[in-house]
This record gives C-alpha cells, sequence and structure tokens, in this order.
C-alpha cells in the first residue's frame, strides 16, 4: 500500500471508531474509574456532600476480611454458576440435537421457546415467587390436588436426602448450597436461559457443512459416535462463547433474586451482596471496593475463557 | 433520494434525542404553587391523596403532584436521590427509620424554620403537645409523622376466646393451632409474624419481644446490651416459636402474613401491624369479619401487670434541601399533619395517632381505636442512630439465626454484639 | 414389523416435544390467563381453571396508571438506544474488523465494560447525570443502555464483518468507489443478518431494562414499563392482577417484534463464532 492510502486509512480508521470509542469512554470508563477512585475513601449518606475522607485501602481490607458474607457470597456465586450453568448448556445441547429435523411445528416450537427470554426478568420472578409459594402456589395447588405432598420451594431447609446422610451430611448440605431456596434461584435462572442456549446450539448447528455429517453416515457411526467425535468438537466455539456470555450475565443477576428473597444470606450471590452493601446499608466506599474486586474477578475468568478456548476463540472475540 | 431520506430521519431522531427526551424545565419562582413529592404505592399514600384532595379545594390553583413509587428499591431510591442532591422532589416520604441518617447527610431540612414561625404557623391550632412522636435530630425536629405504625395481635374469634396476655399464652395458642402438630386443626398455622430477612421488619418485631422482656440493643448511654439474659430469653423465645411458623418463614414479608389471614391459614398473628385491621376490612376475603385484635402480649410482672413494648415507626413527610418550592411545601404539609389533615386522612385509611382523635368518641367507633390509643401511648421506637440501616442488617441475620438454624442462641448473640461494637468503632 | 416401531418412536417424539414446550411456555401461558382474572381468584388455594374473565386488570393499569405514557417512554427509549448503538456499532466494527485498530488489548477492554457490575456503579452514573441536569430524563437512560449494549453489538458486528471477504472491498475500491459507498452498499447489504439480529436484542435488553430505570428515571413523566410494573409491589400488598396484566402489555410489542424477525434471530445468534 502507498503512503496515502495508508495515512488516509489510519485517518478514517480513526474517525469510524471514534463514535464507538467516545460513547464507550464516556459512558463506561469514567463511571468505572469513579468507582476505583471513591472505593479508596470510607463514604456514606452523611459523609457524601462533606469532605470524603481518605482510608486508602482500608476498604479492601474490610471486605476481604471483616466481612464474612464476603467469602460466602462468593462460595455461592461459584456454586451458582456450576449449578445453573451446566444444565443450561447441557439441556439447551441437548435439545438443539434432538430437535435438529423436520417435524410439524417446528416453527411454533421455536417461538415458543423464545419467551422466557423475551419476558422481563423482574415479572419472571415474580411469575416463579406466584408458582412456588407454600400456601397458595400454582405447583402446591397442583400437589395438594393430585394426593401429593406440598413441597417447601422457598424454605431454606436442606434437601432431606442430603442432612439425612449419617455424619456429613448437614454439612455437605451447607457447604454446597443444597437447599430448596438456593435451587429454587437455580431453577429459575436455568428456565430463562436454557431456552437462549438451545437456540444458539441450534444456530450453530445449522451453520455446520453437511457432508462431514453424510460421510459419517455412510460410514456405519451411531449417532451418539457423531455427536461425540464430530458435532461436539466442531461446535466447541460456539459451547464457550456461551459458557462465557452465561457466567458474565449471571454475575450481573440481581432483580430477579431481590424480588423472591430480598437479600436473605442462602441466595446472596456476589451481586445482591453488593447491592446490599451500597443501597441498603449504604456503605458507597466499601461497595465501590467491592465492585472494583468483582470487577477483576470477572477480568480474571475473561482471561481464562480466552486462554482455555484457544485461537478457535480468537477469531470469535 | 431514500437515502437522503433515511439519514435526516436518523439526524431527526439523534437530535431529538439530545434535545428532547423530557427534560426538566427550571422551576418557576413565581407563579402558581407546584409541589412534587416522592412517595410509595400504599393505603398511606391514598389518604395522603385524599387529604390533598380537601387541601386543593381549600387553595385553588395550587398543583399537588405525586410521583409514586413501587415497594421494591423505593428506600434504595429515595436515599440516592436525596443524596445524589436532586431536586425534582419537595417533599420526600420516607420511613422514620432512615430519616435520622439523612437529617445527619444534610440532604433534608428541619421543619423548625416555618414550624416555629408565626408567618407561616400558627402553633395554638396546630397543638404540637398532640403529638406523641417527633423525629428530633441535633434538637430540630425533621419530621411529624403522618402515619404511625405499631403491633397487635389478631386472632381468630371463632377459635380463641381470650386474647393472650403473654407470650407463653401466645405460644400454647400456636401449639393448639399448628395442623403438623395438631392434625385436628381447623387452621394450617397457630401463629404468624413477618421474618423477612433483607426486609425492615423482622428486627422491628424482635424488639417488641426483646424490650417486654427488659432486654435491649443499645442502651442510652450506647453501650451495646444485646448480650444478655434477657437477650437470650428472646432468642429463646423465637425459636420455641419456629417450630410452629411455616418453614419459609424467612420469605414472609406483610404481604404473606397479610395475605394467610386473607385466607383464614391462621388462628393467630402476633406480633403484626395494625394496618392490617383497616386494609383487611377493605378486601372481599371470606374471614374478614372473624379476627379480634387486642394488645400484643407481653411479659407478667411481680405484681400481677403486664409489661407490653410494642415497637413503632412510621411514615413522615421529609424536606428535600434542594428543594425549590419549601414554602409552598410547608403549606401543604402543615395542613396534612394537622388535626384537620389527621382526621381526612384517619377516614381514607391512615393510621391516625393524635391522641386528641383517638380519644374523641365521635370519631373512633370501632375497637381498634382504644386499642391504639393505648398502644402509641406505651409505644417505642428503635435507637434511632445514623448508622440505622447497618445495624439493621446485623440484627437481621441474628434473627434468622434465631429462626432458621441450630447454632446455639448464645452464639448468635454473641457475633451480634461483636459486629454491633465493631460497627460503632466506626462510627464514634 | 418396522411400521409400528416407527410411529411409536414418532408418537413419543411429539409427546416429549409437547412436554418441553409446555414446560416452557406453560408460565408464560398462565399469566397471560392470571391476567384476566379477577383479584381474589389468583392468590387462592384453588386453581380457578374456568372462571368469568374481566378486563378489570388491563383497565385499571391503562387509566388510572399512566401505561399508554409509560408505554411511549420504554419505546423511545429502546428506539434511540437501538439506533445509536447501531450506528456506533457499525462504524467501530468496521474499523476493528478492517484495520484491527487496538488489537486485543482495545477488545478486552470492550469487554470489561459490558462487565461492570451494575450496583456498584450505579451511583456514579446518577451523580454524573445529575451534574449534567440530565437526572430523570430519558436521555440519561438512552447514554446508560448505549453503554451497556454497545460493546455487544460492536463484538457481533465485528466478527460479522470479518467474514466478508476483503476481495470484494477490494474490487469495489479499484473502480473508484468512496468508502461511505462501500460501507453503505457492500458491507451493510451483507451484514444485515448480524445487524439485525444485535439491533433486537438491544431493543430486547433496553426494554426490558429494570435497575437502572428505576434509579435514574423514577418520577412518572420518564417512567418506563417495567418499573411500572413494578410499582404493583406496594407497600402492603402485590397486586397481582395488574402485575400480570403489565406482564403481558411488557411482553406483547416484543413478542410480535420477535416474531417477525425470528429466523435472523436464530440464524444470526453464532454466526461469528463458528468458522
Amino acid at each position: 500500500m502507498n503512503r496515502s492510502i495508508a495515512t488516509s486509512n489510519r485517518i478514517l480508521r480513526l474517525a469510524l471508531l471514534s463514535p464507538a470509542a467516545l460513547v464507550l469512554t464516556l459512558t463506561t470508563l469514567v463511571p468505572i474509574l469513579y468507582m476505583v477512585v471513591s472505593s479508596l475513601y470510607r463514604l456514606d449518606p452523611v459523609l457524601f456532600n462533606r469532605a470524603w475522607p481518605f482510608v486508602g485501602l482500608g476498604n479492601y481490607v474490610d471486605v476481604l476480611t471483616k466481612d464474612p458474607m464476603f467469602w460466602s457470597s462468593m462460595q455461592k456465586t461459584v456454586l451458582f454458576l456450576l449449578y445453573t450453568i451446566t444444565p443450561q448448556i447441557a439441556v439447551g445441547m441437548f435439545l438443539a440435537v434432538l430437535l435438529f429435523r423436520e417435524f410439524k411445528g417446528k416453527a411454533l416450537v421455536q417461538t415458543l421457546m423464545l419467551f422466557p427470554i423475551l419476558t422481563t426478568p423482574v415479572v419472571i420472578s415474580m411469575i416463579w415467587k406466584y408458582f412456588f409459594d407454600f400456601d397458595t402456589g400454582f405447583l402446591n395447588v397442583l400437589l395438594i390436588k393430585l394426593g401429593l405432598p406440598p413441597q417447601t420451594w422457598l424454605s431454606t431447609k436442606g434437601f432431606s436426602f442430603i442432612t439425612g446422610i449419617p455424619g456429613i451430611g448437614p454439612w455437605l448440605a451447607s457447604t454446597f448450597s443444597l437447599n430448596w431456596a438456593f435451587a429454587s434461584i437455580v431453577f429459575v435462572n436455568f428456565w430463562q436461559w436454557a431456552p437462549f442456549c438451545f437456540l444458539v446450539f441450534y444456530a450453530g448447528l445449522t451453520a455446520l457443512p453437511l457432508e462431514v455429517f453424510d460421510a459419517c453416515r455412510v460410514d456405519g457411526a451411531t449417532r451418539w459416535q457423531t455427536f461425540r467425535f464430530v458435532t461436539l468438537p466442531l461446535l466447541r466455539p460456539v459451547v464457550w462463547i456461551v459458557v462465557f456470555l452465561r457466567i458474565i450475565d449471571c454475575l450481573k443477576v440481581y432483580a430477579q433474586i431481590w424480588v423472591i428473597f430480598g437479600n436473605a444470606e442462602p441466595t446472596r450471590i456476589i451481586n445482591v451482596h453488593l447491592y446490599t452493601i451500597g443501597f441498603t446499608m449504604s456503605d458507597y466506599g466499601r461497595a465501590s471496593a467491592l465492585g472494583v474486586i468483582t470487577l477483576l474477578f470477572i477480568a480474571l475468568i475473561l482471561v481464562g475463557n480466552y486462554l482455555l478456548g484457544g485461537k478457535s476463540h480468537e477469531s470469535s472475540v | 433520494m431514500k437515502k437522503l431520506i433515511l439519514m435526516l430521519m436518523v439526524v431527526a431522531i439523534l437530535t431529538s434525542a439530545f434535545a428532547g427526551g423530557g427534560k426538566e424545565t427550571p422551576a418557576k419562582p413565581a407563579g402558581p404553587k407546584k409541589i412534587t413529592i416522592l412517595c410509595v404505592t400504599s393505603p398511606e399514600t391514598n389518604a395522603l391523596k385524599a387529604a390533598a384532595e380537601e387541601f386543593k379545594k381549600k387553595n385553588p390553583g395550587f398543583e399537588i403532584t405525586f410521583s409514586e413509587q413501587g415497594r421494591m428499591g423505593y428506600f434504595t431510591n429515595v436515599t440516592t436521590q436525596l443524596v445524589g442532591g436532586t431536586d425534582a422532589f419537595d417533599l420526600v416520604q420516607d420511613n422514620t427509620t432512615y430519616i435520622t441518617e439523612l437529617a445527619a447527610a444534610g440532604v433534608i431540612d428541619p421543619y423548625d424554620t416555618y414550624l416555629f414561625d408565626k408567618k407561616y404557623t400558627n402553633l395554638a391550632e396546630y397543638d404540637l403537645d398532640d403529638i406523641p412522636v417527633k423525629l428530633v435530630y441535633n434538637g430540630k425536629i425533621y419530621c411529624i409523622p403522618t402515619d404511625l405504625s405499631s403491633q397487635i395481635t389478631y386472632v381468630r374469634k371463632d377459635l380463641i376466646s381470650k386474647i393472650p396476655e403473654t407470650w407463653d399464652e401466645l405460644l400454647e395458642n400456636a401449639k393448639k393451632f399448628d395442623q403438623a402438630t395438631n392434625p385436628s386443626s381447623p387452621v394450617k398455622y397457630g401463629i404468624m409474624l413477618t421474618a423477612l430477612t433483607g426486609g425492615p421488619e423482622a428486627p422491628k418485631i424482635f424488639y417488641t419481644v426483646l424490650w417486654s422482656m427488659g432486654g435491649n440493643v443499645i442502651d442510652e448511654k450506647g453501650n451495646v446490651v444485646i448480650n444478655s439474659p434477657a437477650g437470650k430469653k428472646a432468642g429463646e423465645f423465637y425459636r420455641a416459636l419456629a417450630k410452629y411458623l411455616p418453614k419459609d418463614v424467612t420469605t414472609y414479608d406483610y404481604t404473606k402474613v397479610f395475605d394467610s389471614l386473607k385466607a383464614g391459614l391462621t388462628a393467630q398473628a402476633a406480633p403484626f401491624w395494625n394496618a392490617a385491621w383497616n386494609n383487611l376490612k377493605l378486601t372481599d376475603s371470606a374471614f374478614k369479619d372473624k379476627y379480634a385484635i387486642g394488645l400484643i402480649p407481653g411479659v407478667r410482672q411481680p405484681d400481677g401487670s403486664i409489661l407490653r413494648t410494642p415497637q413503632t415507626h412510621g411514615w413522615g413527610l421529609i424536606i428535600n434541601t434542594n428543594s425549590k418550592n419549601k414554602e409552598a411545601a410547608w403549606e401543604f404539609l402543615k395542613f396534612a399533619t394537622s388535626k384537620e389533615g389527621f382526621r381526612i386522612r384517619g377516614k381514607a385509611g391512615s393510621s391516625v395517632y393524635r391522641p386528641s382523635i383517638l380519644n374523641d368518641k365521635s370519631y373512633a367507633t370501632d375497637e381498634y381505636f382504644p386499642i391504639m390509643a393505648q398502644t402509641y401511648k406505651i409505644a417505642r421506637m428503635e435507637p434511632l442512630v445514623t448508622y440505622y440501616s447497618k445495624l439493621h442488617e446485623i440484627l437481621n441475620v441474628m434473627v434468622a439465626g434465631f429462626l432458621t438454624t441450630n447454632t446455639p442462641v448464645e452464639e448468635i448473640l454473641a457475633k451480634a454484639e461483636k459486629d454491633i461494637l465493631e460497627l460503632k468503632k466506626q462510627y464514634k | 414389523m418396522k411400521a409400528p416401531y416407527r410411529i411409536m418412536k414418532s408418537a413419543l417424539f411429539y409427546v416429549f416435544v409437547f412436554g418441553v414446550v409446555l414446560f416452557w411456555a406453560f408460565p408464560i401461558f398462565w399469566i397471560l390467563i392470571s391476567s384476566f382474572k379477577p383479584d381474589n381468584l389468583i392468590v387462592s388455594q384453588d386453581l380457578h381453571l374456568i372462571f368469568g374473565p374481566t378486563l378489570a386488570n388491563y383497565r385499571k393499569i391503562f387509566t388510572s396508571h399512566n401505561f399508554f405514557h409509560f408505554l411511549y417512554n420504554s419505546a423511545y427509549v429502546a428506539v434511540v438506544t437501538t439506533l445509536i448503538v447501531f450506528l456506533a456499532g457499525f462504524t467501530g466494527a468496521y474499523s476493528l474488523s478492517r484495520f484491527r485498530t487496538g488489537g486485543f488489548l482495545l477488545v478486552f477492554l470492550i469487554m470489561l465494560t459490558r462487565v461492570a457490575p451494575p450496583a456498584a456503579i450505579l451511583m456514579p452514573y446518577f451523580l454524573i447525570f445529575r451534574h449534567l441536569k440530565l437526572n430523570n430524563t430519558l436521555t440519561a437512560l438512552v447514554i446508560v443502555n448505549v453503554a451497556q449494549n454497545l460493546s455487544f453489538m460492536l463484538l457481533m458486528l465485528k466478527s460479522f464483518i470479518d467474514e466478508i471477504p476483503y476481495s470484494i472491498e477490494e474490487a469495489a475500491r479499484i473502480e473508484g468507489a468512496s468508502w461511505y459507498q462501500i460501507l453503505s452498499l457492500l458491507i451493510f447489504p451483507l451484514a444485515r443478518s448480524g445487524i439485525l439480529t444485535t439491533s433486537i436484542f438491544t431493543f430486547i435488553f433496553t426494554w426490558n431494562e429494570y435497575l437502572f430505570a428505576m434509579v435514574l428515571c423514577s418520577s412518572n413523566r420518564v417512567k418506563t414499563l417495567p418499573v411500572a410494573a413494578g410499582d404493583f409491589i406496594t407497600a402492603y400488598a402485590i397486586e397481582w392482577g395488574p402485575v400480570f396484566s403489565s406482564g403481558v402489555v411488557i411482553l406483547l410489542p416484543i413478542m410480535l417484534l420477535a416474531f417477525f424477525v425470528q429466523k435472523y434471530i436464530v440464524k444470526g445468534l453464532t454466526f461469528g463464532a463458528v468458522k
């Protein structure tokens, strides 16, 4: 490329990128900077409009050492991610492969599966709160009508088949959050997002070259072998993207849990905890510190995802 | 050509995005009086609106806008807006428990400027002595509540003939009518109360129990006294009660308990908020006439009397320090909290607490009023500290510990004590 | 011998599909039904599958609450946001793709902006808007939503544009096409499905956004639909009837939108991810 094109290229590419860059800087980097700065002071409504007392890393020390809820909410967050994302991916993949054929009403099915994604999360949690209600909820009323015992869907009692294990039962239930309440938030998140995984995987399947599958059929491979050795490896980049997106989203979950459980301890994952500190307890400084820590944590996941995803990830990022 | 039109459309929308979009028009200093009140959707707000209607009849041309919001996130929003210095609202409806912090933050104005100025207020008519509860900080009145809330006992009068007077009696009834323990009970639960973790109500009810047993969280001198024999008794009472409470009681907010009264699921609800009495009457529940009310239970003293200590808190209007219409705001505020204002709001469903009205036989026609008059006489407020929300959080965890875990009561109390001492150190 | 086996397999398949659809569509269906029930039939110990339908809940939200106005507010914010995100995203994505501006670091930063925990940046946003005198305006909400969605658009479109072979552009440039012509006449049509998909998701996320809308736009003049639905969680009760009917009102426009562009959503979701 000769000089003039190169220079005009540089000007052009900066010009093209500038609206986006401007918007992003102003609207995101500035608040993040503010968050980082405010995390170094002790801030609450009383101090806010006066001189801010500088505490350096004091807030961070507080969060990491003096706040027992911090570590338990981190633990719960990790468990939450594990419990809800795994079924979403598995079920999404299963449905995508299973429904990847012609059948009557296929378009209708795909449209109906969109609903959970399209509905406002707040309304979805209100629906499930209503369904899970012990006395007047839909599920228990139905169970009673069928002569079955109603379940305590929203209680914090551990699952009886776990707590019943002699010796380590209760320890297992509490360390791994094996109780009804936690299960219900895992479930609601699963219910809302498994269709998303299904649709994305389905789309991924449509983009796969047909010849490969024809070759498999000719070679006499079973459906399971085809899936395991051909489909799955080909879909690997898609799976990584979905896992990544779901992790990011689950870390931002707040309203869905708040509507049903408030900031009750058993279901307090990291964003709910942040909201509690920042707004229920009005401790702005500490909330900012927690926000920075969360951001670093997420950045770590980003990097980890890139490294694990390997080269196939680069082009899609 | 088509492209040009498309571009023009885009430009038009973009410019309107930056120019329009419901921008704030600057407040007019003179001219017709206009005020905006930020409030939560509730029966209290409806009562306030009724007062506003009457007020507008007496002051034609005066505009009052109610900016209503749902309960979810309301208090957060109030604090954020006030601390952020908005001038979009002149008066804000808030819970008495949060006002101290706002006053200390300097984002609200005391009533004093207008209350004690003859130009604005006729004190004789207003009668400050008729107000048993005022929110004072640094010697100034920051709020005269529009509604006070306290707790009473609700029982199914067709099942229980005598209102339980002590906590033990309450527990006995709870056991008798718990269907899980006693399958012949006609109702599902023997006792119900609000214990939502993270909500405002759970610690308040605990105070009612704790005080009656002679305990406290922080005494007048500022010492942390939660870890005491009285505290232990209260904790153990809660633990005993937990046997008969619904298994997911820590998700029970006012709404859930209220719904269970509506659906006739429980024999007793105590301590439970007085607002439910009027609200129940307004529903079409099949059980609404089956309840009787009385004072909350207490602890029998050596001389035979019963020590009852209902906790109280309430709603009130506070003045935004950045408001541009403070004088106009005070005119309405004065009216809403005057004797006449109370009467109007009381008829519209608000919890009246001015003794002059509660004792007025022509107004107080229901069994409810003498009970409330007595309740407010003995009612106490929680410690109104600037770190209220953080203290509240510690107490919430403590109550949840009593109700849902098997950790020894002493341990839970010790931890709460430790946390509160930590908290106080920060707020020397 | 084979035929009945195949019929049975097929029947089993349809039963399974029906079950799957029931599991996911039923709660939404229940919202729809319940929105026509009077309040006392919703919270009770019976299912009330047969009942006398009423429009009371809808009447309530449109007359005594300003739902038409809230609909307008939500639509305004969603449309303007989507437009800005598209314009800035399309041009930015082209630059990222063709010139690899900023390399991986920039992309990383862009992703970071998407993942900042909302609760922590809420206060900064509130204060910044207050300084700019933009609090309680729809403009503020547009800005916030653009921030939340721009990164998604940038990255998605970048992978779409990556797919388009550079040779086509080169050929056009040799023929003397200007950059503007290349962008609008060549790239835009080819990346259309990706643009459409991402725009729709931007629209949906903005339409359903709750937290920022609640704090930044609390006055009635600028309230959006999800926040208005939350109003029915009053201080003492949840008015289920209006909650359900507002849920339906919020869902309906999105549903219609999704119905019409459904095949693009399904197709475009991972276009760039699958090489």
